[in-house]
């Protein structure tokens, strides 16, 4: 994009500049043939002053001596500015036959100037000085004369210089009209171009956003834009996607958390050890995505042995049996909530209790120790995870779970002992009522019986 | 009542507005301070040597210089007593008559190409002519320049005293004057006259423009040498205004400005001339029994 934006402002600026220089070089042209048309009549100009100045002295000759003669001073400036006129011609270019023309004027004006200096300064008899007079008008007329062939020659050249000059500046003006045209349709396409170049992914990764934020998540732009935009384009795909697979997670999160709640309240409800384990066996399976599951429980009958049962998914009773001893849990235990092991680079994972008993071959193992007052109680297992490692969710999850059974054992055993105490109260009272009965025996000296049993803690 | 007010009113404040433009406009322009110049050479020639000078002089003085061309040497007279110029550039004898008549006071003086702040006379004839002195001159033309000049008048007169020559109005067969030195060389180069005279410098000047000059014209006499054209101060212009002037055409030739002056007006620089720098004017004036003081110029 950066690129484009970059290519685009040095088209529009190439585009600016071969403008400009068309014009400009146009300007040049026909100014510069003005130019030299305006100095062809300033020339011009010059000449027709020449002319006038030339009349005028010719006016001061013959003036001269009569009450219609100007002051010495001012037919010294005319002259002067008659010299001046043609030193100024000289300063133009010219055709050679003009220098050549030119030339002859200086010199006859030099000319005309010392007889008509010696007019003006001679003391001389009336006939010397209309000789004299007669001499300088006779230079004057001649330069006039030469003044007047270059004026009636330039003229009509000028004429057609002045038209070409004219024809020239009307195209100059009709190209600059036309390039001023191109360059502002020039200027208008590439900007449009370069507006929707910017604004159509722009408005397509908004409206995909706008769907994103509606809850189409995944959505995906569709795109062949590189550079800068295409980076976004799929950044934003990516996110989306990412978006999609969180909202997967926490929902999945979601379900399994609302499925241990279940299956904590079922467990809650459960009056009996084995109702419990019956239970736990199933949460497991609804919990934990693993082919094997699995509980280990205090034995009953022997102390401090254990009893472990497997069994596969789906079935709910299970389907090994075996037993460990409190030592070889505790080490396992180590205080931990859960404990867990993956495949080795050998191949299988090491099954912390004894050998491993399944069919199957154990890749991954979780086990959540249930745990109360600081002893442990015993174990739920799941193992051979179907897709991947067990998770840390999925050991909170089995935690939790064994945490909920560790409760309900002890609210099992609480009912436990309550029972106890109650059997006991009303054994105590059927005795009390019977000792009413037949108050002798008490009275005999007999002992009183005591019922074995624990007190509540 | 009113209604005449009104225009008397409106008729003063316009001739107020009118005197303080007039005063405005004075203050702004003020008034030109003319040099006048004798006819040595061609007239229009003469002006454009100046010309640079009265533009270097205006910038340094602060003031406006109006160059006006004397048709006749003598006129500098009646042109002073006018009040019509403050300074001239004259001639030895012209200067000779102004300071003496009118008061005027020489302050500098060109120096020339050469390094001399002098020139001298020339009487001269076509070398074809076969006139070689004096006595082969009797009815011949005799072109002059001014009554006013030393080179083209006052020097050939005491030269034709010296040689017996009385009054040249008889001797010659024509006496004419030209009024410039130029066209009194010009005048014998083209046959119009005989013998002529003129100064040195417009001799040389017209030989490196016409070599003809040289070759076929031939210097019979030659003058002793005088003050060369001096710059005259009218009485009237103010001594410190006059020092000013002074001191500029003094140091002209010390910058590039003041040397291209000098460069137009054919000069190397001014020095510095009293009255006293004429004296051999006047003897030559002595000569040709003419007394400055008393000298009274006429046109004719």
């Amino acid at each position: 994009m950066k690129r484009r934006l970059v290519l685009a402002f040095v088209v529009l600026f190439a585009l600016l500049v071969a403008g400009v220089s068309t014009s400009i070089f146009y300007l040049w042209q026909s100014s510069g043939e003005l130019r030299q048309v305006v100095e062809a009549h300033e020339v011009e100009e010059l000449r027709q002053s020449l002319s006038l100045r030339l009349l005028r002295s010719k006016q001061d000759l013959q003036a001269s001596g009569t009450v219609f003669a100007n002051e010495l001073d001012d037919i010294i400036a005319n002259v002067q500015a008659l010299d001046s006129s043609v030193q100024t011609c000289f300063d133009c270019h010219h055709t050679p036959r003009r220098t050549r023309e030119l030339e002859q004027i200086a010199s006859l004006l030099k000319v005309y100037k010392t007889q008509y200096s010696t007019f003006i300064t001679a003391f001389l008899n009336s006939d010397q000085r209309l000789e004299l007079q007669l001499e300088a008008a006779a230079t004057a007329d001649q330069i006039s004369g030469l003044v007047s062939e270059m004026l009636l020659s330039a003229t009509p050249a000028l004429r057609q210089r002045t038209r070409r000059a004219l024809a020239e500046l009307h195209r100059s003006r009709q190209v600059l009209l036309v390039t001023l045209l191109l360059t502002f349709a020039a200027a208008i396409l590439l900007s449009t171009g370069l507006v929707r170049s910017v604004t159509g992914p722009v408005t397509r990764l908004a409206d995909t956003a706008r769907r994103l934020s509606a809850g189409e998540l995944g959505l995906q732009i569709q795109h062949q834009e590189r550079h800068e935009m295409g980076e976004l384009m799929d950044a934003f795909n990516e996110m989306s996607v990412t978006l999609e697979a969180d909202d997967e997670r926490i929902k999945n999160h979601s379900a399994r958390l609302t499925r241990l709640n279940e299956a904590l309240l079922s467990l809650h409800a459960s009056a009996e050890q084995s109702r419990l384990l019956d239970g736990l066996a199933q949460a497991v399976q609804e919990l934990i995505d693993a082919e094997v599951w699995g509980s280990v429980v205090e034995s009953r009958g022997i102390g401090g042995v254990f009893v472990i049962g497997l069994g596969f998914m789906g079935e709910t009773k299970p389907t090994y049996l075996g037993g460990v001893s409190l030592r070889t849990l505790k080490q396992c235990w180590n205080h931990s909530q859960y404990s867990s092991g993956r495949e080795g680079p050998e191949g299988g994972a090491e099954w912390p209790l004894r050998a491993w008993p399944m069919e199957v071959r154990l890749r991954n193992y979780l086990i959540a120790w249930i745990e109360l007052n600081g002893e442990l109680q015993g174990a739920l297992i799941a193992a051979n995870k179907r897709s991947g490692d067990f998770s840390e969710e999925d050991g909170e999850l089995l935690s939790a779970l064994g945490h909920g059974a560790a409760q309900v054992m002890e609210n099992l055993h609480l009912v436990r002992e309550l029972q106890a105490e109650i059997t006991l109260l009303r054994e105590r009272g059927r005795h009390r009522q019977q000792d009413a009965s037949t108050p002798s025996k008490a009275e005999a000296g007999g002992t009183p019986q005591t019922v074995p049993g624990r007190h509540p803690s | 009542m009113k209604r005449e007010r009104v225009p008397r009113l409106t008729i003063g404040l316009a001739l107020a507005a009118a005197l303080s433009l007039a005063l405005v406009s004075a203050e702004e322009n003020p008034a030109a301070f003319r040099i006048g110049l004798i006819p040595e050479m061609n007239v229009f020639e003469q002006v454009e040597r100046y010309r640079l000078l009265a533009e270097y002089l205006s910038g340094q003085i602060g003031q406006p210089i109006e160059l006006t061309m004397l048709s006749r040497y003598g006129n500098i007279v009646q042109r002073m007593e006018r009040k019509e110029v403050d300074a001239a550039f004259l001639g030895s004898f012209t200067g000779a008559l102004a300071s003496a008549q009118l008061g005027m006071q020489p302050i500098a003086r060109p120096i020339n190409l050469d390094g001399s702040s002098t020139y001298w006379g020339y009487i001269f004839v076509r070398r074809d002519s076969g006139i070689d002195d004096v006595r082969e001159m009797r009815g011949t033309r005799l072109a002059l320049v001014e009554r006013a000049t030393t080179a083209g008048y006052v020097f050939p007169v005491a030269f034709f005293q010296r040689h017996g020559v009385g009054n040249i109005d008889d001797y010659f067969s024509e006496v004419q004057f030209w009024g410039s030195h130029d066209a009194s060389i010009q005048a014998v180069l083209s046959g119009k006259a005989d013998v002529g005279a003129a100064k040195n410098t417009i001799w040389e000047h017209l030989i490196r423009e016409d070599p003809r000059v040289g070759s076929e014209l031939g210097i019979l006499a030659t003058s002793p040498k005088v003050p060369s054209n001096g710059f005259f101060l009218s009485p009237d212009v103010a001594p410190e205004f006059g020092a000013r002037i002074r001191s500029s055409l003094l140091d002209l030739h010390q910058t590039s400005e003041g040397a291209q002056v000098l460069a137009n007006l054919r000069a190397k620089g001014f020095v510095s001339t009293d009255a006293e720098s004429y004296r051999p004017v006047l003897d030559l004036a002595k000569d040709a029994g003419l007394d400055v003081l008393t000298y009274t110029y006429v046109n004719r």
